[in-house]
């Protein structure tokens, strides 16, 4: 941790090669939020370069005292909200135009661009239905459980307070109950999101 | 155990005791919602990460590259844009200028005295006017207004620095 700092206090003076050290360090987590966030790989590379800028922008306004990782995350989260907010990037729903569940059909002939990584069906599943949750709930989700943050954090990240993002969880996890009671999950096995790799 | 007890346990994704794990999974083979949730929490606790494909740090390099070369272009841009309007606002208001100076430089001297004059006496002129107004207005508005005015304005401008400090450490983050 103490390598990191020195790592962020270089890149805060104007050191390339130290920010490069925090990019591939961190190249990772931010794909990871901004791939669950947006659910697209080229969405998700744009997404994450871009919040790789505005750290590197803004990296004169990091304090020191807190998390990098939670300052990090939560540029990218913020910005995979705003661009889910004014794009209005397509998400599948798991409902048809009239509001009837839609019977899931896997993606079986994806091709996988590298090596593929089978997902246990579930996973793949739980990956499908985070869409239909707003973007603030789907921040919430992905950082409790992709990246094993604590609610303080979730809440430094979101600008929310510990209450709204227990609240938020909550309520993210009746709506993936609800979405799983109604759609159960497929029995086909599938193949499907390219770049995965085990969790860390 | 009633169902509302697992559902909230299942919804706080909090573990299920020892002593209720029978009792739970029980109720998971008579409630469809219960085994739902049990399904989902479990999903989510056991998700992989995604990884960008390889070369992401070169391609930040080569996008932070281009991104400076953009920035640089528009700063000389903008600096010969200034530089080129400058000047030519300069000539348009020194052309005259230089114009008359070299052909009656007497008749410049003359006119610039005469503003620098005329402008003194509005000066003095809004001075004692607002000694008057100053005289007057003391004499019928009460000096406990003047400080409720005061005080106003005062905390009006506080409200407006903190607003501004808030919205400026907002957009820092």
């Amino acid at each position: 941790m103490d390598e990191e700092k020195t790592w962020i206090l270089q890149a805060q003076q104007g050191s390339d090669e130290a920010f490069t050290f925090l990019v591939e360090t961190y190249q990772k987590p931010v794909f990871n939020l901004c791939y669950r966030m947006l659910g697209e790989a080229d969405w998700a590379e744009d997404a994450a370069q871009e919040s790789f800028l505005r750290a590197y922008k803004n990296l004169h306004r990091y304090d020191v005292k807190r998390s990098f990782a939670t300052w990090l995350l939560s540029i990218a989260a913020h910005y995979c909200i705003d661009k889910l907010r004014r794009k209005k990037l397509p998400t599948f729903s798991l409902h048809d135009d009239e509001g009837n569940a839609r019977e899931y059909i896997p993606d079986a002939g994806a091709v996988l661009p590298e090596k593929a990584a089978i997902y246990s069906d579930q996973q793949a599943y739980i990956e499908t239905l985070l869409g239909e949750l707003s973007e603030t709930d789907r921040a919430a989700i992905v950082l409790r459980y992709w990246h094993d943050a604590s609610e303080v954090e979730i809440a430094e990240a979101l600008d929310l307070t510990v209450s709204a993002v227990k609240s938020r969880l909550h309520r993210a996890r009746r709506t993936l109950g609800d979405l799983w009671e109604d759609n159960p999950q497929p029995s086909q096995n599938m193949e499907r999101m390219p770049y995965g790799s085990p969790a860390f | 155990m009633d169902h509302q007890h697992f559902e909230n346990l299942l919804l706080n994704d909090t573990p299920i005791p020892r002593e209720e794990e029978s009792a739970f999974q029980a109720h998971l083979k008579v409630c469809a919602r219960c085994a739902a949730l049990a399904e989902v929490n479990r999903s989510l606790n056991h998700v992989v990460m995604a990884a960008p494909a390889p070369g992401f740090t070169s391609r930040f390099q080569a996008r932070l590259a281009a991104q400076r070369k953009a920035q640089r272009k528009r700063y000389f841009f903008g600096i010969f844009i200034l530089l080129f309007s400058g000047v030519g606002i300069g000539l348009w208001v020194a052309l005259p200028i230089i114009s008359t100076l070299l052909f009656s430089p007497t008749e410049l001297l003359t006119s610039w005295a005469q503003t620098l004059a005329s402008t003194l006496v509005m000066i003095e002129n809004i001075v004692d006017a607002a000694s008057v107004i100053g005289r007057v207005a003391v004499g019928f508005i009460p000096a406990k207004t003047f400080g409720l005015a005061l005080g106003v304005i005062s905390l009006l401008s506080l409200g407006w620095m903190i607003s501004f400090q808030k919205s400026a450490l907002h957009q820092a983050v």
